[in-house]
């Protein structure tokens, strides 16, 4: 049987590029688009705000339609979950999934917003996904299985069922390719956002320039001062290896110990 | 004159500094001078380097600390202070700072005394009490949180494998406790939970903290090229290795019963198996903790493929080597390969061009063994062995071999 | 007899015309292109007779089998049909000059059979050639005798000649399969391509090696078919003759890198007319196999295309085949065409290139690194930056090789000599964005201009007399491809500027006892800019130990470093700077002079042990007099 594919909307949002500062498309949801075109899914951009020549840069990973919400500065959260609950999106019904970045690059980026979004949708969250399939072919509510990101490559698997909000982790291998053809040809199209009000002003926190500041650091690393041993016999070269290694915490220690 | 001692940030500054080489870094954690006792002002001065010995772990011919945290177990050294005695007590506090840990294996990690340490530094400003949150089933933590930095233990259940579950259980004690301040590790469980509570509750949360004190908290923000200040908020979430774990006398860690009503069993819309290692031999090189790389010293890749699995890493290779087809491409440590982000780099006869030393951005340990004393990757390693590669494989491989029996 | 020999020439002339039309057609399919046909036309017997045979002659046999055969085959025939003309056909002395040229023709069917004879050299194709002398000397001496006969008795009709004319309808008929089907064709398609060259800058010595700008707006980019290369350059693939000197100058194909550029322009040529393939040449090296299917229109690159995409990815655009080409093709502009097609249509890069392309259009800089920390390296030096607005004598663009330490210390040596000498020069700074010569070369034209527009306007907000750059690329693609998108300068190479600081005795140095010192000419030096000189006599003047590699100068060898191959991850059975070291190795020398960052990058990477590797300023710096 033939799977219907899923409809998925990618939250886009206008990121920065961490060590130049212009403009750029934020790396996990790069991924996220990604995600998307994994799932077979067929997907739709969402942004909230204006369309912004970034955008484009987006659409060169896969998507070739992009909705803008005018006047979503008041609150995103809510022109976000009222536009993916309208029926607006997607002619042959209501959307599947809401695929994210697990945090923005070039805001706030406190990585809360894809869980204000599916709180406001009713939605369950899965966060840091580094692959996703369909654990179920078809039917009305598909389910997901998720492989989540952890640290040093460690993985948990996640099923979640129904219209559900994924957030994309960096280590997500679904990179999609660039293609300039695809960025030249894809439709922005935007729309008003029904957002009464005008942007909170920035209060509450105040901006500075980033200071870099240094962090604790383990007593392991200053011990090491740089041995050097010249010309050993391979045993003792090697007992020293294993020695350092230990000391590092990298190699187990023996078994039977 | 005023006759007051002067400081001099720059002599101090330099006092902290460790490691050498392009990227000087400083251990705050580490006394200018390294005084102790009575400081100039008058006030008690803490003596970090008696509490981290006190992290020491025995064995090894250099100082260690128990990075996973559930050191403590150190020998008494000369320096160190006598055994506690006293426990501070905390009977009528202003208010209350919650801390969730994460508990890896049901104790507390490196990150989650350092959240622990920057809840102490908030409530201690307010005469507050700091509250550990959850815990339950986890027998070991009873003795370990009140040295740790907590007032209180409310024991709730987090042990759930429904993220949902565990953020409406946290939701529902924070709502009996009212505390001042939550603060949550910003590890990737810890900021998931922090997140999906301040979504449900519409707090205001500020995420990866990196500098928290009792009037503001800083955190950076568009893309790390700015950081916001704000006076510290309802949520946080602490970044690693920004605040101190606590260092300070015992605190008392007495039960603090919890008075919330039960939360019903979620939906169950997510369903989450345990976590999998990742296999060292297999795993993505980007991710990888431990990586033994081959250069153009090694001739033997059979050899070199079962010394890298008796050191259980993930094997890596360098430029040459990938060229000539000795080890695949996705191997390839460098600017044109992969980029670690590793814990320790064991490289065999890599010489260590510019390109492939791009590579190792921030890996904390070097090893080399190469035959050339004035490689470039031996001025970046902590240990280097100066031979042969091919000799010294074997031996390591028999080594290892020998110790598994 | 005379007239049928006659109506013969006439035939395989008429039939050849049909052949060349029919070519003519499959060349239309292509993309329309505007050609200058009066001065071509007018152009071509210089071109041939000057540029081609400057080619051809570096190999001398091939040149000495031209003469006869072609000469012979073209007058003989071209006599043959005057002869249609009674009072030629009656006389004696027009069938001793048909005989004559019939006789050349022989000569040169047997000098022809000799090139594959006792066996054929690898870089030389078998198949249709082998039978090729047949034809021609079927034909040559089936003629020479019919000739020889009308001379004996001009009113013919013997029926002994009857032999000999059918021997001349065989070689006719076999050379007109050898130029419908075969190479033959090369003659006809190599004279309109002559006429209509996309570069007719390269005629008379020039060196026209800039990459044409792609109209982005342009519903197809680049080449994905056949009928998306420019018609002229369809009649190039047809008039490549597989002599294989591209292939025995390509360093790709001699590291085992999956491509041969003859492979690639006879798969080009097999993707015009279908499925299937009838080259016999060496084939290219390693190269997964592919379905060879074909069609005007058909897709080229992929497994079950044409061409399988690590060929593409091979090419470092060194030039050195279309160096070597004696029909002018360009191969790099073709595989330029394809790499366009890939990467901005369908975005298959390789993932190190797509990399390092993403990291261009989000900050600039192929590396990632924040273009602040460009000057680094020259931190100690206290280099003035030119603001916006502001003016200097020499600008000098850092480029790449700037953030990486090693070349530093050459910029840094770069600098002090400047210093000695007096300049007033400035950097552009944080201002400095790459100049997308990377990108280009991958064929990702719109992140090309992306960068080129705003190093455009970052100069053209400047006011300088000169741009010095110890980039060879960058100085390319200042000096020679920003001028088609409104960037005009005077552009130099840092070889150049220290050339004229010591010839005008604003540098003195005094020549060092160093060991044998090699240069390794720069691509985008030698054969892109012809700069060939400038860095010798700074050399000679530096130490007096300068060898010389066998390939040097316009002929030398790449490094592997051009093109983005080396961040293409291209596998192959040897590294091409491993190549070039040993080559360095095998005249001794024990410096290897250089004057771009790539090499050094790519030299510097060779395992020791290696010749020293050593910037040409460095080497100045060392020599230079102070006082």
């Amino acid at each position: 049987m033939m799977a219907t594919a899923l409809r998925a909307v990618v939250l886009l949002s206008a990121g920065i590029d961490p060590v130049s500062g212009r403009p750029a498309p934020v790396g996990t949801e790069i991924r996220a688009i990604g995600l998307a075109r994994a799932l077979g899914a067929r997907a739709i951009g969402l942004h909230a705000g204006l369309p912004v020549p970034v955008l484009r840069e987006y659409a060169g990973y896969g998507l070739a339609d992009i909705v803008c919400l005018d006047g979503a500065g008041a609150d995103p959260v809510t022109a976000l979950a009222r536009a993916i609950l309208s029926g607006g999106l997607f002619a042959e019904g209501p959307v599947d999934l809401v695929l994210a970045g697990r945090r923005a690059s070039g805001g706030a980026d406190s990585g809360l917003l894809p869980y204000a979004v599916a709180e406001r949708l009713g939605w369950p969250i899965v966060a840091d996904v580094a692959a996703a399939q369909r654990a179920t072919p078809a039917g009305p509510s598909p389910e997901l299985e998720i492989e989540q990101a952890r640290p040093r490559g460690a993985r948990r698997t996640a099923r979640v069922a129904g219209p559900c909000v994924l957030s994309v982790h960096e280590v997500a291998a679904c990179v999609p390719d660039f293609v300039f053809a695809q960025a030249r040809a894809a439709v922005l199209r935007t729309m008003p956002a029904g957002i009464d009000g005008s942007p909170p002003l920035a209060g509450g926190a105040e901006e500075r320039a980033y200071r870099r500041r240094p962090r604790l650091i383990a007593a392991a690393a200053q011990a090491s001062g740089g041995r050097v041993l010249v010309d050993p016999a391979p045993q003792d070269a090697a007992r020293a290896i294993i020695d350092h290694l230990r000391a590092l915490g990298v190699l187990p220690p023996p078994a039977g110990s | 004159m005023t006759g007051r001692p002067r400081r001099d940030p720059r002599a101090e500054r330099a006092a902290r500094q460790v490691g050498l080489g392009a990227r000087p870094r400083f251990d705050l954690a580490q006394p200018p001078g390294g005084l102790s006792g009575i400081g100039p002002s008058g006030r008690p001065r803490r003596d970090p380097r008696a509490e981290q010995a006190a992290l020491l772990v025995p064995g090894g011919d250099r100082p260690r600390l128990a990075r996973g945290g559930t050191g403590g177990i150190g020998p008494a050294r000369a320096s160190a202070p006598a055994p506690v005695a006293r426990v501070i007590r905390m009977d009528d506090p202003a208010c209350l700072v919650v801390v969730v840990p994460d508990l890896p294996d049901g104790r507390l990690d490196r990150l989650d005394r350092q959240v622990l340490g920057a809840a102490r530094v908030l409530a201690d400003a307010a005469s507050g009490a700091v509250v550990l949150l959850g815990g339950a089933g986890t027998p070991d933590l009873m003795a370990d949180v009140g040295p740790a930095g907590a007032d209180r233990l409310a024991l709730v259940d987090l042990a759930s494998d429904d993220p949902e579950y565990r953020a409406a259980t946290v939701c529902a004690a924070l709502a009996a406790l009212s505390p001042r301040h939550v603060l949550f590790p910003d590890s990737d469980d810890g900021a998931d939970l922090a997140r999906r509570v301040a979504a449900h509750t519409g707090q205001g949360l500020m995420t990866g903290v990196e500098v928290l004190t009792a009037r503001q908290a800083i955190r950076p923000s568009r893309a790390g090229r700015r950081e916001q200040i704000s006076a510290p908020p309802m949520l946080l979430t602490l970044a690693p290795d920004r605040v101190a774990p606590y260092a300070g006398e015992a605190r008392e860690g007495r039960p603090l019963p919890v008075d919330a009503p039960p939360v019903p069993p979620g939906a169950g819309r997510i369903r989450a198996s345990a976590l999998r290692a990742a296999d060292p031999a297999t795993m993505n090189l980007a991710e990888a903790p431990f990586v033994v790389a081959a250069g153009n010293g090694v001739t033997d890749f059979a050899l070199f493929r079962s010394v890298v699995a008796g050191l259980h890493a993930t094997p890596g290779a360098s430029r040459v080597v990938c060229d000539a087809g000795s080890m695949p491409r996705a191997a390839q440590v460098g600017a044109s390969g992969t980029v670690l982000d590793a814990v320790c780099y064991l490289a065999f006869g890599i010489a260590g061009a510019p390109q492939h030393l791009q590579g190792l951005g921030r890996v904390e340990h070097v090893v080399a063994v190469n035959t050339d004393l004035h490689a470039a990757m031996v001025a970046r390693a902590g240990l280097s062995v100066i031979a042969d590669a091919q000799r010294v494989m074997p031996a390591l491989r028999d080594a290892l071999a020998a110790e598994d029996g | 007899m005379g007239l049928v020999l006659v109506c013969l020439a006439w035939g395989l002339a008429a039939c050849v015309l049909l052949a060349a039309l029919g070519l003519a057609r499959r060349w239309r399919q292509g993309r329309p292109v505007r050609v200058a046909w009066i001065a071509g036309l007018a152009a071509v017997p210089r071109r041939y007779l000057v540029d081609v045979h400057h080619v051809v002659e570096r190999r001398p046999e091939a040149a000495r089998m031209h003469v006869p055969a072609a000469g012979g085959l073209l007058g003989g025939s071209v006599a043959l049909m005057l002869a249609a003309l009674p009072a030629l056909r009656g006389s004696r002395a027009w069938w001793a000059v048909v005989a004559v040229l019939f006789a050349a023709a022989l000569w040169g069917a047997i000098l022809v059979r000799r090139r594959r004879r006792p066996a054929v050299p690898s870089f030389l194709s078998a198949g249709m050639f082998l039978w090729l002398p047949g034809a021609l000397g079927a034909y040559a001496g089936g003629g020479l005798l019919l000739a020889l006969g009308m001379l004996a008795a001009p009113d013919g009709g013997s029926p002994v000649l009857l032999a000999p004319l059918l021997l001349a309808i065989g070689g006719a008929v076999g050379l007109l399969v050898q130029f419908a089907r075969g190479p033959m064709r090369h003659a006809f398609a190599g004279t309109v391509w002559l006429a209509a060259h996309a570069r007719p800058g390269r005629f008379g010595g020039g060196r026209d090696t800039a990459l044409r700008p792609l109209d982005l707006d342009a519903a197809r980019l680049g080449a994905m078919a056949p009928s998306d290369f420019a018609w002229t350059a369809l009649a190039s693939f047809d008039a490549c003759i597989q002599c294989g000197r591209c292939e025995q100058a390509c360093p790709a194909f001699a590291a085992g890198q999956r491509l041969n550029p003859k492979a690639l322009i006879q798969d080009l040529v097999a993707a015009t007319r279908g499925s299937g393939h009838s080259y016999s040449g060496s084939p290219t090296p390693n190269a997964p196999p592919v379905a060879c299917r074909g069609g005007m229109d058909a897709p080229i690159i992929g497994a079950g295309a044409m061409i399988h995409p690590d060929t593409l990815w091979a090419c470092t655009t060194c030039r050195a085949c279309v160096e070597e080409c004696p029909m002018m093709i360009e191969h790099v502009d073709a595989i330029v065409d394809l790499r366009r097609g890939q990467a901005l249509m369908l975005g298959q890069v390789r993932p190190g290139a797509a990399q390092a392309l993403r990291r261009m259009r989000d900050s600039a800089e192929p590396g990632g690194r924040p273009l602040a920390a460009r000057a680094d390296g020259l931190a100690a030096l206290d280099v003035p930056v030119l603001p916006g607005g502001g003016e200097t004598d020499i600008l000098l663009w850092l480029g790449e090789g700037a953030f990486d330490l090693r070349y530093g210390r050459t910029l840094q040596a770069l600098v002090r000599l400047m210093r000695l000498a007096g300049l007033r020069f400035a950097i552009l700074g944080e201002a400095e964005p790459d100049c997308g010569d990377l990108a280009r070369r991958l064929g990702d034209e719109a992140t090309f201009r992306l960068l080129a527009d705003e190093a455009i306007a970052t100069l053209n907000a400047r006011r300088f007399r000169r741009i010095v750059t110890a980039d060879p690329h960058a100085l390319h693609v200042l000096r020679n491809e920003y001028p088609a998108l409104g960037g005009h300068w005077t552009v130099q190479h840092h070889t150049a500027l220290l050339d004229e600081l010591v010839s005008s005795g604003a540098l003195r140095l005094t020549p060092r006892d160093l060991p044998p010192v090699a240069y390794h000419d720069p691509c985008y030096l030698g054969r892109y800019n012809g700069e060939v000189e400038a860095p010798r006599r700074l050399l000679d003047a530096a130490c007096g130990t300068r060898v010389e590699m066998a390939r040097h100068g316009l002929r030398a060898m790449c490094c592997g470093g051009g093109g983005g191959n080396p961040i293409s991850d291209v596998d192959g059975a040897a590294r091409i700077p491993d190549l070039r070291m040993a080559q360095a190795g095998a005249v001794g020398a024990a410096i290897v002079a250089v004057g771009c960052p790539g090499c050094t990058a790519m030299l510097e990477g060779v395992p020791a042990p290696r010749p020293e590797v050593r910037d040409i300023a460095e080497l100045v710096l060392d020599a230079v007099v102070t006082a």
